[in-house]
């Protein structure tokens, strides 16, 4: 599963996976003045980290394949993004409560992002 | 943690990119490694050690002497 996930070409069509499902929702929901724009953005920002990542190091490390350095920096990335978040959405959730409102999205997005914490740690420590 | 993957590299007149490609890394990840930003995980530095015919302990050293 690694390899696959190391492998710029599998990324690739992921992210034209990604832009491709995201065009569609909008282009359903607010026709394709919305969705035309947006797939423009996912693409180029596709483009830019694919053929970019040669030649800068940091968007190497963004598109996370590469030799066991850039895997281990997108992995603290990626970990550092998490951390962050996790005191983000908390906070906010906690101020729609403060308010007399709490947000129901945020409520399910909080516990999505508390139990896929759960489930991952369970699973590295099994394997470590 | 030092190393002296530089000097051993210098000696056999590689450069980063060449080193790199024996082992299958980037050049970025040569000089992480000489520069002491990155240490190398136990296969990659086994496999640096070995290209230069020495062994890990030889090619990286501790800082002061400390061991952890």
């Amino acid at each position: 599963m690694s390899d696959l996930m190391n492998n710029w070409s599998v990324q690739v069509a992921g992210m034209l996976v990604i832009t491709a499902a995201c065009v569609t929702v909008f282009w359903i929901a607010e026709g394709p003045e919305a969705a035309l724009p947006f797939g423009a953005v996912l693409l180029a920002f596709t483009a830019i980290v694919h053929f970019g990542r040669r030649r800068f190091n940091t968007l190497e490390v963004m598109s996370g394949t590469g030799d066991e350095r850039v895997r281990s920096l997108y992995t603290r990335a990626i970990a550092i993004a998490g951390t962050v978040m996790s005191f983000v959405l908390p906070a906010w959730w906690l101020v729609t409560v403060a308010q007399g409102d709490p947000d129901p999205q945020l409520t399910t997005l909080c516990a999505i992002f508390g139990a896929t914490f759960v489930v991952a740690t369970i699973v590295v420590a099994r394997r470590g | 943690m030092q190393n002296d993957v530089r000097e051993r590299r210098g000696v056999r007149g590689l450069s980063q990119g060449d080193l790199g490609k024996a082992l299958g890394v980037s050049r970025q990840t040569i000089n992480a490694i000489e520069t002491g930003r990155y240490l190398p995980s136990l296969p990659l530095a086994i496999a640096l050690a070995r290209y230069f015919d020495v062994s890990v302990e030889a090619m990286f050293k501790p800082d002061n002497g400390e061991v952890r």
